[in-house]
């Protein structure tokens, strides 16, 4: 029993510190492994639905004005929209694009994108589908396709590579178009920085521009499409 | 009391210090596959962008497909095309901002731009034959490492 010995206070001491640090190692490696692994989700989720949602506009912008072979207009069908776009739609910054095309002899196909505004006021690209959008029109429920979507922009250009405003269904300017460029700005699911930045959207001009300020990533995804069914009507 | 009992003894100093080394590399080395994976998926995003803005290129240029031959490109990391008379020049002006991205996204005053290095070039080379005209589309990314390539017959 004599040899028996306790620490010494030296021993304690050192020990209390090298159980400190590895505390402090410890608490400061998985902060700073949650939040890397919360960045590369959220970074990951943000290249993914830029990646779906412009390969998505850009196959439905291709096949905008597709017009069956056989094509025969019933009463009430006559062949008058393809393509149109409208700037700031319903409050939000972002574009409203519609697109029509033939789906059969008979059948026709409108898509609309356009920004929605959820209870939080954070916007989401949608895409909505309406089957025979002339004749009895059946309307499906917009599917979210970007949840954290802060613009949209469309623009386009005729055959000499000069923009084309006031695209719209009964005006000459559909006939016009040759190519659309298509801005997609995606923000990060989450807040992933430690100040408040200012993001200017400018995606293509300055009219519509327009500045967020805060701890969001974002990314802008481009694409120019062009338009082969709408300049071979 | 048992004379073997008091022969146990715990770690020494220097063997706790060791161990603690030891889990401190394995935090570096975590660390430091962190610090990649940050790195792998911005350059994810980038290859994301670089597709599309080469797919945006070619479609330019079927768009134009009988005056494809106006279409030779390349580029570094300067915007060396202005000129905006014919359809083919606005179109290379045209990219020439995209691959710069300028005109997309600016963070606090300025644009967030593609990293590049003189071995990223963008180049687009045109084949006509006698029956049929090529393009061959190249975007080289991470130092010239990296090289997303499209061929099109384009008529």
């Amino acid at each position: 029993m004599k040899t028996s010995k306790a620490f010494s206070l030296i021993e304690a001491l050192i020990a209390t510190v090298i159980g400190a640090i590895s505390i402090l190692a410890i608490t400061y490696s998985y902060i700073f492994f949650n939040n890397s692994y919360q960045k590369i989700t959220d970074k990951a989720k943000m290249s993914a639905s830029g990646r779906s949602s412009l390969q998505m506009v850009a196959k439905d912008l291709r096949n905008a004005g597709y017009k069956n072979m056989n094509y025969e207009a019933t009463s009430g069908q006559t062949w008058d929209r393809w393509i149109e776009k409208i700037d700031a739609f319903d409050g939000n910054k972002g574009d409203k694009l519609r697109i029509w095309y033939n789906t059969s002899v008979s059948d026709r196909l409108e898509i609309r994108y356009y920004l929605k505004k959820d209870s939080s006021g954070q916007t989401y690209l949608v895409r909505e589908e309406i089957q025979n959008p002339v004749r009895n029109p059946v309307k499906f429920e917009p599917k979210t396709i970007v949840s954290n979507a802060t613009d949209f922009q469309i623009f386009f250009n005729d055959q000499n590579g000069n923009r084309v405003n006031n695209v719209t269904v009964g005006s000459d300017n559909q006939s016009k178009v040759h190519t659309a460029e298509v801005y997609i700005t995606v923000r990060s699911p989450n807040e992933l920085l430690k100040n408040p930045i200012s993001f200017d959207m400018l995606n293509g001009g300055t009219a519509g521009n327009f500045t967020k300020r805060d701890k969001y990533l974002r990314e802008t995804f481009y694409i120019s499409v062009y338009l082969r069914n709408v300049v071979k009507l | 009391m048992d004379s073997s009992k008091l022969n146990i003894k715990g770690l020494s100093l220097i063997e706790s210090l060791v161990c603690l080394v030891i889990v401190g590399i394995g935090f570096i080395g975590v660390n430091q596959m962190m610090s990649f994976a940050t790195t792998s998926i911005d350059r994810s995003i980038d290859a994301n962008k670089i597709n599309f803005l080469s797919e945006t290129a070619v479609e330019d240029i079927i768009g134009d497909s009988n005056n494809a031959s106006n279409y030779s490109y390349s580029q570094q990391c300067t915007k060396n095309y202005s000129a905006t008379s014919t359809l083919a020049e606005k179109a290379k002006t045209k990219w020439a901002k995209h691959f710069m991205q300028e005109n997309q996204l600016k963070i606090n005053n300025q644009f967030k731009k593609l990293p590049c290095d003189q071995l990223d070039t963008k180049e687009a080379t045109i084949i006509s034959g006698s029956d049929r005209t090529s393009v061959k589309f190249k975007f080289k990314s991470n130092k010239g490492k990296k090289e997303k390539f499209i061929g099109v017959v384009v008529k």
